[in-house]
């Protein structure tokens, strides 16, 4: 998907530009469509050429995450509700590949695919006037991390200094679509060292390339 | 580089230029100026190109103040927009002496209103353009935006006024252009006759959506989230009608009912908060 996404941009003269979602691409053109047909043709024409060896390459990004509850507001209750414990819940939730299906909701919001059963929980009723940058949330059959501050429906679990997105930079955020997210656990004694380390900009993202 | 500074603001105004396109694929939102048409038209008076940025306000407007002389049009009436306490003529070029006072106003029947200055103002250009990110509220007395202020003052008069297709003063708004959006058909024979009534713009509205007061009967669940785009009309599983705005987010989980062509969401979102309105559904070919 993100890779055909890519290449209708890049091989159809006709194309603005195309993102994705889920099972969704949105293409803009340049001009107004005459002949649908053809694109139509052309597109499946496109789809259809792509070998699925070509959605395989992508990189795989290791992401800190501190699971406490001092930095987490909803961590109590998610492990009430869900009759789990700390160590449960980290299990479950850093053993799992995350794909990228696409970024979206907000700059650098990654919708990731591949959460454990076991850790979904609805959304709130009533969304929180506040989550803060770097949770870490569970909404539904999701996960995923605030990349700014915002109001939101997702339960927080946990909280990771890493930063995804800068909109000084030409390509605003690191991860692209297609993309794997593996979360680590690290202490809160930990996070202010990684804090100092990432404003010293002494702090790369551990990441590899990832072969499916 | 000389500055107008924002001595105060009541409600939401931004710098529009350029709309972003490309950073959607980031979730950055497209970004633009509301009214298209009002922006162009006003850079054009000062020689500015097209998508020079501007200064974008919802109803009543900041109160700025200029360090150096500089022309300026601004895109709507109000006899609220004062330069200097005196009132200010739309679609004309205006003559800003140095230390001058501007406030901006709140236009009869229009709700977003624009402000061009001569050679535009230098706003830093982030993810391929100068829309602001995010809408200031009250960036108190010390915030400003960077001018190229003049040194001579040398008055263009009698310029040509630039036209404007007038918005509505009526209170009921026929005809507003929409075409099915992907899950339409989902709706059943009731609620696709319920859309054929007149709607109220509620004041629930910002430059990222506005909310329509009456809500549909049975709403859709839920989608898997996908692509939206201004102009696209969402319905909320509680049965509430969402009008996408140039702020929107670039994905969403509720059924696209609707989409409404760029001409037609400018219409919409030019009408103040009460107004009834009714739309006109057909195909898109």
């Amino acid at each position: 998907m993100s890779n055909f996404c890519r290449a209708v941009q890049k091989q159809l003269p006709t194309v603005q530009f195309a993102r994705q979602a889920y099972h969704e691409v949105y293409i803009e053109f340049k001009n107004k469509i005459l002949d649908y047909t053809a694109v139509e043709k052309s597109l499946l024409q496109l789809y259809t050429s792509m070998s699925p060896q070509q959605d395989k390459q992508a990189t795989l990004w290791h992401i800190p995450v501190c699971y406490d509850e001092t930095l987490a507001p909803d961590l109590t209750y998610f492990m009430q509700i869900k009759q789990m414990s700390l160590e449960e819940l980290i299990h479950l939730h850093t053993k799992s590949l995350y794909t990228v299906h696409f970024i979206g909701f907000l700059p650098g919001f990654l919708y990731l695919g591949g959460m454990d059963p076991a850790l979904s929980l609805a959304r709130k009723d009533t969304p929180s006037q506040l989550i803060k940058k770097g949770s870490v949330a569970i909404g539904g059959h999701q996960t995923g991390i605030y990349p700014q501050d915002s109001p939101g429906g997702w339960h927080s679990i946990g909280y990771t200094p890493i930063s995804f997105f800068d909109p000084q930079k030409s390509a605003p955020t690191w991860a692209k679509a297609g993309d794997k997210v593996k979360f680590y656990t690290i202490k809160k004694t930990e996070l202010s060292t990684l804090k100092i380390q990432i404003q010293a900009q002494d702090f790369q993202i551990q990441s590899e390339e990832y072969h499916g | 580089m000389d500055k107008a500074y924002i001595l105060s603001a009541n409600s939401a105004f931004s710098i529009q230029a350029q709309p972003r396109s490309v950073h959607t694929r980031y979730g950055v939102p497209i970004g633009g100026p509301v009214d298209k048409k009002a922006a162009h038209g006003i850079n054009i008076l000062l020689d500015n190109s097209k998508q020079t940025p501007v200064l974008e306000w919802a109803l009543m407007g900041p109160k700025l103040q200029f360090s150096a002389p500089t022309y300026i049009v601004v895109s709507t009436f109000s006899k609220h927009t004062l330069l200097n306490n005196k009132p200010v003529r739309p679609n004309e070029k205006t003559f800003v002496p140095s230390d001058s006072i501007l406030k901006l106003g709140a236009h009869p029947d229009k709700v977003y209103s624009y402000l061009a200055i001569q050679g535009g103002f230098k706003v830093k250009k982030i993810l391929g353009s100068k829309s602001s990110l995010a809408t200031y509220t009250d960036q108190g007395a010390t915030s400003h935006f960077s001018y190229q202020g003049i040194r001579d003052h040398t008055f263009a008069r009698n310029r040509p006024s630039f036209a404007f297709p007038s918005a509505a003063t009526n209170r009921l708004v026929r005809n507003i252009p929409a075409h099915p959006g992907p899950e339409y058909a989902q709706l059943n024979k009731i609620q696709k006759q319920a859309l054929d009534q007149y709607f109220t713009l509620s004041s629930k509205r910002n430059r990222m959506g506005m909310q329509i007061q009456e809500p549909l009967a049975n709403a859709l669940p839920s989608i898997l989230s996908a692509p939206i785009q201004p102009g696209t009309i969402q319905l909320t599983p509680s049965g509430k009608l969402i009008l996408l705005g140039k702020d929107c987010q670039t994905t969403g989980g509720y059924p696209r009912i609707l989409w409404l062509p760029s001409k037609a969401l400018t219409t919409l979102y030019q009408l103040q908060s009460g107004i009834k309105f009714k739309f006109d559904i057909s195909e898109y070919s």
